[in-house]
């Protein structure tokens, strides 16, 4: 029965045989007495069954992008080369963003992880004899790929920075993240603005391990102030790693050590401290 | 290392994939004025399907030493000295990438150094394009035997990125850049910057250096295999320059050879020049200067190195290895202060040479 369900990208979604559209399929016979309500219920078991059941797909291009959720929004899990097979659940999931296969990526050799392939891929299915010893058993991430992300940061003798930030996911676990804040010393403060690069990547559960690197302007409210012989422009740096936990693409929050320099030729304020970030899915 | 894979697979369900590498190597460094002997010891095993590395290491530094820089506060002339480094490091690898951290520590009887660092590396098209950023934050207490009460502190980070692009299938370059920070004590408590004054006589002052250091170095590196030749080279150019104005160019070469499956070797020579320090003085001639110091690494000077490093594979998972390493520095505004410690009547150019010797022996579990 199952070789019924044999779907191709372009037929998937036309081709379900949902327990609700059984009846009115119009292939089935309808004047066999018994058989004309045993058969709706044998087929309404079949395809409930067949709901668990798994197929296949195997890229035909490179470049094929595996989505965190059912999404373009969502973070690319993997980018796929040509000719890479994927063990999918042959019920396609709808989304805003179109109809995309839930598929099991292998993350590294030792991890795999819930993810989403679009129709519209450059992907074919191939089999769907597969056994039962995957899919359901992995959770789902569902990691959106664009974020408002909140951050403050506690340095040591009472600095704190704050920023709000726009971070983009560019490839999978790898984000951009553009910037802007204000820096608080006990008597001063400045202004700063930079960009950040970061890898953030699933270690276990919902945790994911962060490493970043900031780079930026550092605009102290007068000449001298946060530390001596600072200028009116200046330079930072900022960098750190720590855990991150993920909302299930709602938000994120995140706890890091960091380390922050500001500094000119002359001179430069040099701090570490600790960071907690708050994500919001743009 | 049996006990490492033991506590490993107590530690982790997965570790039964766990490879374990062992290196334990000595260097002896000789100037003839200093000698230091240092024992290493590497030990790192992978788990959770390779995919997860832990690291140690433990160093230590065996010092004896005859240089002006210490002797003074010896009443033998000969100062001895012993250090102790501790490490280790966690590495993850990740989708198209890595993550790591790590930490440090180094204890002497009157230094003590904390680092913690991190970093990552990100793969982009197909593995051609990696980018990685790495970056430390260290803490030094720096005290004095010569002064019980003498304790300072340095803070120091270092921000690193680097690109590199392979070109083709022999061939890649990399592109680096280090900027590294340093901030408190930056001087030596035992180093003296010297004084004369128009008399002739020589004075000397502990050092009074800047509070800061802000240090840039930029690098180009091209790596070439020659399959003809069964030969990697590598060239290395570095740009450095800091906020003391200090600047330098190092050009670097090195051969790799593989002679067959058993034996390859490595040559290498590297050509080093600098510039002063902008506040650096052989003898300080104004007593009223702001910065003095004594550190003739801030001097104009250039160098070369030349070295070989044999490498013997005595089975697929063991290797005995050796390097010779010999280099001469000559100091264009370093006196050699000779006997006369109170005029310069019998100073003369300095000019360092040293000789470096290693043998190490690397295995796998």
């Amino acid at each position: 029965m199952t070789a019924l369900l044999a779907r191709t990208p372009e037929r998937g979604p036309q081709n379900l045989t949902l327990p609700s559209e059984g009846p009115h399929n119009g292939w089935m016979p309808t004047s066999y007495g018994l058989l004309r309500w045993l058969l709706p219920i044998a087929l309404l078991v079949v395809s409930i069954s067949s709901a668990e059941a798994k197929t296949k797909i195997v890229t035909l291009g490179d470049g094929v992008i595996v989505y965190s959720g059912p999404g373009e929004f969502y973070r690319p899990l993997a980018v796929l080369p040509a000719k890479s097979e994927l063990r999918a659940g042959n019920k396609p999931v709808s989304s805003k963003n179109g109809a995309f296969y839930k598929v099991l990526v292998k993350i590294n050799e030792a991890k795999n992880a819930i993810g989403y392939v679009s129709l519209k891929a450059d992907i074919r299915t191939v089999d769907d004899t597969l056994g039962e010893d995957d899919l359901e058993k992995y959770g789902e991430i569902a990691l959106v790929n664009r974020a408002l992300q909140l951050s403050y940061t506690a340095l040591a003798d009472r600095n704190y920075l704050y920023t709000v930030g726009y971070m983009k996911f560019l490839s999978p676990g790898f984000y951009f993240k553009g910037f802007a804040g204000q820096f608080s010393a006990t008597n001063a403060s400045a202004t700063v603005a930079g960009g950040e690069v970061g890898n953030d990547a699933l270690l276990f559960g919902p945790f994911s391990g962060v490493v970043n690197y900031a780079a930026g302007l550092f605009a102290p409210s007068s000449e001298g102030a946060i530390f001596q012989a600072s200028s009116g422009m200046n330079a930072m740096m900022q960098a750190g790693f720590g855990l991150r936990l993920n909302m299930r693409g709602v938000a994120s929050l995140s706890a890091q050590a960091t380390q922050f320099v500001a500094f000119n030729a002359n001179n430069s304020f040099v701090s570490s401290g600790g960071m907690v970030t708050l994500e919001v899915g743009l | 290392m049996k006990l490492l894979a033991l506590l490993l697979s107590l530690t982790f369900p997965l570790v039964s994939h766990a490879e374990v590498d062992a290196d334990f190597l000595v260097r002896r460094y000789d100037d003839s004025k200093t000698q230091v002997i240092s024992p290493h010891l590497d030990v790192s095993g992978t788990f959770n399907k390779d995919t997860m590395k832990v690291a140690a290491s433990f160093v230590q530094d065996f010092v004896t030493s005859a240089s002006a820089d210490v002797v003074s506060y010896s009443s033998t002339g000969v100062i001895k000295e012993e250090r102790n480094e501790y490490s280790t490091s966690f590495e993850t690898i990740i989708p198209d990438g890595n993550m790591s951290v790590g930490y440090v520590q180094s204890d002497e009887h009157d230094y003590h150094s904390k680092i913690v660092s991190a970093g990552g590396t990100r793969e982009f098209f197909q593995k051609n394009t990696v980018m990685s950023w790495g970056f430390s934050n260290g803490n030094d207490r720096i005290n004095s035997t010569s002064n019980s009460a003498f304790d300072e502190r340095m803070r120091h980070q270092v921000y690193s990125l680097s690109l590199t692009q392979i070109l083709s299938k022999v061939s890649l370059i990399q592109f680096v850049y280090d900027f590294r920070v340093e901030n408190g004590f930056l001087a030596s408590p035992y180093r003296r910057a010297r004084f004369v004054d128009t008399g002739g006589v020589v004075t000397t002052r502990s050092e009074n250096h800047p509070l800061t250091r802000n240090r840039n170095a930029f690098a180009i590196k091209y790596n070439f295999f020659a399959e003809s030749m069964a030969s990697t080279f590598a060239t290395t150019y570095r740009l450095y320059q800091d906020s003391w104005g200090l600047m330098s160019h190092t050009l670097e070469e090195r051969l790799t050879k593989e002679f067959s499956k058993k034996f390859q070797t490595s040559f290498a020579a590297r050509y080093y020049t600098q510039s002063k320090a902008k506040f650096y003085e052989d003898y300080y001639t104004d007593s009223s200067a702001l910065f003095y110091t004594g550190n003739k690494t801030l001097a104009t000077f250039d160098g070369y190195m030349v070295s070989v490093r044999p490498a013997f594979f005595m089975t697929e998972k063991i290797q005995l290895y050796g390097k010779a390493e010999y280099f001469k520095q000559n100091f264009k505004d370093v006196s050699d202060q000779g006997l006369n410690n109170s005029s310069r009547s019998d100073d003369k150019p300095l000019e360092l040479t040293a000789m470096v010797v290693e043998l190490g022996l690397e295995a796998k579990f």
